[in-house]
């Protein structure tokens, strides 16, 4: 560990602390955040990481100042990020419309545990899929991962801080209570391997620069001290970054911001398929629900059912176009999940036949392979 | 030695070192080349209360991490092995700390109990006990090489507690030699 930074191996690492790894070789040198079963050993792990590199660490009073605080923190220039669960979570949602709307590149790490409300602060729930995309105010878009190992909450740390600062947009990984507190091997690359990105000052003068210029699809990024001239506001902006309500220059500046993600969605989008050819039925999944399926689907395929997996990496934006063109080749769809139907309803959307089922599950324990078997053979039937 | 995958579920109270021991098996396990996952649960009580890991020993990639039916169970309390004893599969079985647990009848299991506690205490420390355990029930179920299994506990501690770690895991061994040598159990 000589720059301070994990080296390169094999390790039997808990889901939050491969987080951490990930985040710091990525380039993360800012953490703010408060307090929060089941995220804490994120948090934990980071006041004792980020010094040791040359970072930051800062327990704020609540969720609201640590999303905020590293919003700040970004536009510094320095890469930052928060953890948080459900409760937290929702408390952080009008910032992260705020780093929408001031194009800040900020990621988010939320731990998902039982809900509604305080719900079941140490056990494991995926309530949280529609708000991660949908809970602020307003039109803006996100892009969240769905880790399934502690192995992916390393690689989707460094993932979620490129696709960060590629497009400037907030990025949130959605894991969950059992993928973030169980240990597993993580194989930690040789670090000239691991790509990322980085802002570079652009080449304008600093006259001719206009912050939000919707001459590109993602203007430069400069941060505070740079030398250029900046103007951040939660209001509706024109190029400069000044108050506007005229209404044509907020529907470029509005649209442009979502194009960063819906024109890019094809790249971004990530899933994992197995047994689809020749599948039937599909189950689709993800988090810790996904490994209870690897096991339910290996079992039906040992009873005869042709049963294929289509596992969500990303959530947002969601991986339909495959989905769609399995289903529409015939095939039946079952959605797992552990909260009643979330990701089903965006399945729903872009299927159009009748064979879209799900099989809701309460937060508290994560659906066994039986359970989903059961189900399997229910829906295979009809 | 893992032919599929192997299920060890540790249970015990709080101090036990019940976590530390399942960290060991999965860091030893992923450096024997093997494949490992670990996942841990608590007692609600905030003291005084129990801890569990489960722990699976793979040569493929581990679907799903969750079980309630372990190969192998280590139980260091009582209360503990009440909880588990029934679970353990078929042919399984189960290695419990022999002074605090009364062992129940189960069929289709085979049950050592081991004293793990006072023999660290002879040693020097309560808190090896669990490193007895550890060299007991690898010499018993040659689960991975000795002198891994040693590299891997010594890595963990501080250099000063080194030397007591690795009496514990010997005499661990050695408790198995002597148990082995009862007749009890061959091969």
């Amino acid at each position: 560990m000589k720059n301070g930074l994990l080296k390169p191996g094999d390790y039997f690492l808990r889901g939050n602390y491969a987080f951490v790894e990930g985040a710091l070789l990525a380039g993360c040198r800012f953490f703010a955040g408060y307090p929060i079963t089941p995220s804490n050993e994120i948090s934990a792990m980071m006041a004792r990481r980020l010094p040791q590199v040359g970072g930051a660490f800062i327990q704020f009073e609540d969720e609201i100042a640590s999303v905020v605080a590293i919003i700040g923190a970004a536009n510094g220039g320095v890469k930052s990020m928060t953890a948080t669960s459900g409760p937290g979570f929702s408390l952080m949602q009008e910032a992260i419309g705020l780093a929408f709307m001031i194009e800040t590149p900020i990621v988010i790490v939320d731990v998902q545990r039982g809900g509604p409300s305080t719900g079941l602060p140490t056990q494991v729930g995926q309530g949280d899929f529609i708000q991660a995309n949908f809970g602020s105010h307003g039109d803006y878009e996100t892009v969240v991962y769905l880790p399934n190992s502690p192995q992916e909450m390393f690689d989707m740390a460094i993932k979620a801080f490129n696709t960060a600062w590629r497009y400037r947009v907030p990025v949130i990984v959605l894991a969950d209570q059992m993928i973030g507190q169980m240990i597993e091997k993580v194989s930690v690359p040789s670090h000239d391997e691991i790509e990322l990105v980085e802002y570079e000052k652009p080449e304008i003068p600093p006259e001719e620069f206009l912050p939000f210029d919707l001459r590109y699809e993602v203007p430069p990024f400069v941060a505070a001290g740079d030398g250029y001239r900046i103007h951040l506001t939660g209001l509706a902006h024109d190029e400069r970054g000044y108050p506007t309500t005229d209404h044509e220059t907020y529907s470029k500046m509005l649209l442009r911001k979502l194009r960063k993600i819906w024109d890019n969605a094809d790249e971004i989008v990530e899933w994992e398929e197995r047994l689809t050819e020749d599948a039937d039925l599909i189950v689709v999944s993800y988090g810790i629900t996904s490994r209870s399926v690897y096991k339910a689907v290996s079992d039906a395929r040992e009873k005869g059912l042709k049963v294929g997996i289509y596992r969500l990496k990303t959530a947002w934006p969601f991986p339909y176009k495959r989905l769609k063109e399995l289903a529409m080749e015939g095939r039946n769809i079952l959605v797992v999940e552990v909260n009643m139907g979330q990701a089903y309803r965006v399945a729903r959307q872009y299927i159009s036949h009748e064979g879209v089922y799900s099989m809701p599950w309460a937060p508290g324990r994560v659906p066994p392979p039986e359970a989903i078997l059961k189900k399997i053979e229910e829906v295979y039937k009809a | 030695m893992v032919n599929k995958d192997l299920k060890i579920r540790l249970i015990g109270a709080g101090g036990h070192g019940i976590l530390t021991l399942g960290m060991i098996l999965g860091e030893t396990a992923i450096k024997n080349g093997l494949e490992a996952s670990m996942t841990i649960g608590y007692s609600p009580a905030q003291r005084g209360g129990w801890s569990r890991a489960d722990v699976i020993i793979s040569e493929n990639r581990i679907d799903y991490p969750i079980f309630t039916d372990p190969d192998i169970l280590i139980a260091t309390t009582q209360e503990t092995y009440d909880l588990e004893y029934g679970n353990v599969k078929d042919g399984g079985l189960i290695i419990y700390e022999s002074s605090l647990v009364e062992p129940r009848e189960v069929e289709g299991v085979r049950q050592i109990g081991i004293n793990a506690i006072e023999n660290a205490i002879k040693l020097g420390n309560r808190i090896v006990a669990n490193i007895i355990i550890l060299g007991f029930f690898n010499e018993i179920t040659k689960t991975f090489p000795e002198d891994l299994v040693e590299e891997i506990v010594a890595s963990r501690v501080k250099k000063k507690y080194v030397d007591l770690n690795m009496k514990a895991l010997k005499l661990g061994r050695e408790m198995a030699y002597e148990y082995v040598g009862k007749g009890v159990m061959k091969g």
